[in-house]
């Protein structure tokens, strides 16, 4: 597998991983290019069944970043602690269109839900859950990307089901 | 059904409701977007350092070849030297020297040559 074809199929979920943890789809498209580079430059030359936990290493530690650099800026403009934009999480796409507007209007509607739901998780386990559930990383490969313990893994994912399962009740049938 | 059990159903049944819906969201990101993103991984490919082989053969075989054939060279030198020397004997490559370090006439050279010359005439 060349590391073109990787990261072709890597972006998108890359890039909805990193819009889940921003609420930003400009933020979340330079983490991603971020992490695109820094795995081209640095580990191209690895092989190529190393390059998916190195990517997700790279994009989960850009995220943390991202984390970082806002806790900043809150601090240094306090008043605009709410900057980030909500209008980001609503979904569009294609495939929604052009389906029948009330099937459409509510299959939107439980995208943003679920959206929400996963956007108001601490981050720690929206990462888990992401890395676990979608990403279907085992519990020692989330452990290694996330830099914890596999015990600390699985008290995050269960903590996020749990609150996935309250946030979600009656939105998910 | 135990309250524990009942809640590790519910909650196995939210993972593929949520990831379904993710994996939705990624197969249907706007044509603006995956422009973009297809855009970032031209640049990073464009960017990225040489292949496995080619860098292995730069860190490794290059230095390593390029050593071995110094000291062949060097080898070669040294033998093509003593191989190309004079086979002149000794006694002839000492008069040489002797010659050429005398700075000496060659006419009286040429003298002393017609003199043995002559003695050896007389004596036989």
């Amino acid at each position: 597998m060349t590391l073109n074809q990787f990261l072709k199929d890597a972006q998108n979920r890359a890039f909805i991983t990193a819009r889940l943890a921003t609420g930003n789809e400009a933020d979340a498209l330079d983490i991603v290019q971020d992490s695109m580079m820094k795995l081209a430059k640095s580990y191209s030359d690895k092989k190529s069944e190393d390059w998916p936990a190195l990517f997700q290493r790279i994009l989960q530690n850009s995220i943390k970043d991202w984390y970082r650099k806002q806790k900043v800026r809150r601090i240094l403009w306090w008043w605009q602690q709410d900057d980030v934009s909500e209008e980001s999480l609503t979904v569009e796409t294609d495939l929604l269109i052009s389906e029948r507007p009330e099937q459409c209007h509510q299959n939107q509607q439980t995208l943003n839900s679920i959206n929400k739901a996963l956007r108001q998780l601490p981050f720690r386990q929206q990462q888990a859950f992401i890395l676990r559930a979608w990403w279907e990383y085992s519990t020692e490969e989330t452990a290694e990307i996330m830099d914890c313990s596999t015990s600390s893994v699985k008290t995050h994912y269960s903590r996020a089901n749990k609150a996935l399962q309250t946030y979600l009740r009656g939105i998910i049938r | 059904m135990s309250e524990t059990k009942k809640n590790a159903e519910q909650q196995s049944d939210v993972v593929p409701k949520v990831t379904h819906a993710l994996d939705q969201q990624a197969d249907n990101l706007r044509s603006e977007i995956t422009d973009k993103l297809d855009a970032s991984r031209f640049r990073a490919t464009a960017e990225q350092g040489p292949a496995p082989l080619t860098g292995n053969l730069l860190r490794w075989w290059v230095p390593a070849t390029g050593s071995f054939a110094v000291i062949i060279f060097a080898f070669l030198v040294v033998n093509t030297v003593d191989l190309s020397a004079p086979s002149v004997p000794n006694d002839e490559q000492e008069m040489l020297l002797e010659f050429v370090l005398t700075n000496s006439d060659l006419e009286l050279m040429e003298e002393d040559l017609e003199f043995y010359l002559w003695l050896a005439e007389q004596e036989s």
